[in-house]
C-alpha cells in the first residue's frame, strides 16, 4: 500500500488542480506508527512533489517533499510567513506570538539579535558542566538495573531538566512538566481539551514565573528575559511569555525525540554501537547523521502574496506544510537515504531548519546529544532491545518515541 | 586559497567552526562575519571541510 491516498476534491480552493491533491497523515497514515521516517521517505520519490492535502492536521495544507522546495520556502520568509505555526496560543484564544518561532522580520531580526547570543557554542560551553551533571545523575539511577525504559529513564527528563537549570526553575517541579509536556504534545491529537488545559497552565505558570523574576531578578535565563529591551523598549507582557513558551515547547520534545531515535538505533546496530563506544571522535559526524535521517520536526509556512513554488501556484493565505525530515531523506542529496553513514561528510540536513529560522538552540542539542552518548557508553555496558519488545514510536508534527525498552548484561 | 562568507546568507549554523575553529571564528551573536580572507596552506584542508559543512552554502572558496 503506498502512503498517499487518493481523496474526493471536494469544496476545493480553484486555485488547486485535481491532480495534485492527495491525503497523507503525519499521525495515522499506514507506517506512521511503526517507522514514521521510513514511510515520508516514500513521499520523496513519489509524484507530485507538492501535494495538497485537504485534510492535514490543523486544516487544508500543501506538503513540501524535496529538499529543494523546502529550500525554497524555508529561506523567504516574506513570502512565507511564520505567523501562526506553531498555533498553541489559538488553541487556547489567546493571540502571543512564540517567539522568535511564530515571528517574520523586522521583529524577528530584533529578537534573533536579542536571543542569539544566549546559545552560541561559547555559551554552550559555559553550560556543558551542567548539562553533563544532569545526564550522569540520570544514568547513575538506572546503572545498576540492567535495563530500563530508556524514555522515562533519559530520553524526556535528561532535556526538560537541562530547559528547567537555564530558565532557573525548581527542578522540584520536573514531574509537573513531564506531565505537561505529555499532555501538550502527546496526548490523543483529536483530545484538544487535555492539551489546551495543558497549554493554558503552563502559559499561567509562566506568566506568574515572568512577575516573580520581575519583583526578584536572579541569574537565570528568566531574568535576562524579563531585564531585556529592544530598541531602547522594555519586552510586553506577551512577548516574554512567548520567548519562555518556546525555550519550554521548542527543547523539550524535540531533543527527547532524537535521543529515542538515536538510542534505538544503536540499541539495534551492535557493531556500530561498539565502533562509537570504542572511538569519541567519531560522534560528531555521527551525531549529524543521526540528525540526518531522524529529523523529527513538521513546520508550516503561510503564503502571504501569490507566489509559485516548483511549478505549483499558491494563493496568499494558502498553509504549507514543511516536514523538515524530507530534506535528509531526498535521495538527490542521499542515495539510499534510510540507510546510516556514520562517517557521512559533508552532512547539510535540515534537522534544525534552514534559512532565518534555523533553531537558536542548535548548538545545545547538538552539546545533549554528544554528552548523552559519552555518558551512556562511559557507565552502561553495550545495550540492546530488551528481549520480546518493540518500541513504541509515532509520527505528527514532532516524530517520536514514546517507549524503549533497553536492557544489558 | 581564499575564503568568501556571505554574511547574508549565514544563519548562525556554527557547523564551519565546528570543523575548522583554527580558520572560522564566530561573532557574538554566533554568526561568521569573516568577509574574504586568504588561508594559509596547512590550513586549505580544514577551510575546505568547514566551508562544505555549511547548511547554507555560505563559504566560497577560490582556490589560487
Amino acid at each position: 500500500m503506498t502512503a498517499l491516498q487518493s481523496v474526493a476534491p471536494t469544496a476545493l480552493p480553484d486555485h488547486v488542480p485535481v491532480e495534485l491533491v492527495k491525503s497523507f497523515s503525519f499521525v495515522h497514515s499506514p507506517g506512521m506508527d511503526r517507522c514514521p521516517h521510513a514511510t515520508v521517505a516514500k513521499l520523496a520519490t513519489e509524484e507530485p512533489r507538492i501535494f495538497f492535502d485537504p485534510n492535514a492536521y490543523g486544516g487544508p495544507s500543501w506538503v513540501l517533499t524535496r529538499a529543494d522546495d523546502l529550500r525554497t520556502v524555508l529561506w523567504d520568509q516574506r513570502t512565507f510567513s511564520s505567523k501562526g505555526a506553531a498555533g498553541f496560543s489559538a488553541l487556547i484564544g489567546d493571540t502571543w506570538d512564540m517567539i522568535p518561532l511564530e515571528l517574520d522580520p523586522p521583529r524577528h531580526t530584533s529578537f534573533r539579535a536579542l536571543l542569539n547570543p544566549l546559545f552560541t557554542p561559547a555559551k554552550v560551553n559555559e553550560l556543558a558542566k551542567g548539562v553533563r551533571e544532569t545526564a550522569t545523575d540520570l544514568i547513575d539511577r538506572i546503572a545498576g538495573n540492567k535495563q530500563c525504559e530508556f524514555m522515562e529513564a533519559f530520553g524526556r527528563p535528561f532535556p526538560i531538566t537541562v530547559f528547567m537549570r537555564l530558565l532557573g526553575l525548581p527542578l522540584e517541579q520536573t514531574p509537573q512538566f513531564l506531565k505537561w509536556e505529555e499532555d501538550l504534545l502527546h496526548s490523543d491529537p483529536t483530545d484538544i481539551q487535555t492539551k489546551a488545559n495543558a497549554a493554558r497552565e503552563i502559559r499561567d505558570y509562566l506568566r506568574t514565573l515572568a512577575a516573580s523574576r520581575r519583583a526578584e531578578p536572579r541569574e537565570d535565563l528568566a531574568s535576562f528575559v524579563v531585564q531585556a529591551s529592544i530598541d531602547n523598549k522594555p519586552l510586553g507582557d506577551d512577548e516574554i511569555l512567548g520567548i519562555y513558551y518556546l525555550f519550554f515547547v521548542g527543547g523539550l520534545d524535540t531533543v527527547a525525540a532524537t535521543l529515542g531515535f538515536i538510542f534505538h538505533w544503536l540499541a539495534t546496530h551492535p557493531e556500530e554501537q561498539a565502533l562509537l563506544r570504542a572511538d569519541p571522535s567519531k560522534h560528531t559526524d555521527a551525531i549529524e547523521e543521526f540528525l540526518r535521517a531522524f529529523s523529527v520536526v513538521v513546520t508550516r509556512r503561510r503564503v502571504t502574496t501569490d507566489t509559485e513554488v516548483a511549478g505549483v501556484e499558491m494563493k496568499a493565505g494558502d498553509w504549507i506544510t514543511v516536514p523538515l525530515m524530507m530534506a535528509g531523506l531526498d535521495a538527490t542529496d542521499y542515495p539510499n537515504p534510510l540507510e546510516l553513514k556514520l562517517d557521512r561528510s559533508p552532512n547539510r540536513h535540515m534537522a534544525f531548519a534552514f534559512g532565518p529560522h534555523r533553531c537558536i538552540g542548535s548548538n545545545l542539542a547538538r552539546r545533549e546529544f554528544s554528552v548523552a552518548l559519552v555518558e551512556w557508553f562511559a557507565r552502561i555496558p553495550p545495550f540492546r532491545l530488551k528481549a520480546g519488545t518493540q518500541p513504541t514510536v509515532h509520527g505528527g508534527g514532532v516524530f517520536g518515541v514514546e517507549k524503549l525498552e533497553l536492557e544489558w548484561d | 586559497m581564499k575564503c568568501v562568507v556571505d554574511h547574508d546568507k549565514c544563519q548562525g549554523h556554527a557547523m564551519c567552526c565546528s570543523k575548522a575553529p583554527e580558520v572560522f571564528q564566530l561573532d557574538e551573536q554566533g554568526y561568521n562575519t569573516m568577509g574574504e580572507f586568504t588561508v594559509s596552506p596547512e590550513k586549505e584542508m580544514l577551510a575546505r571541510l568547514g566551508a562544505d559543512a555549511c547548511p547554507e552554502n555560505a563559504i566560497r572558496i577560490i582556490e589560487d
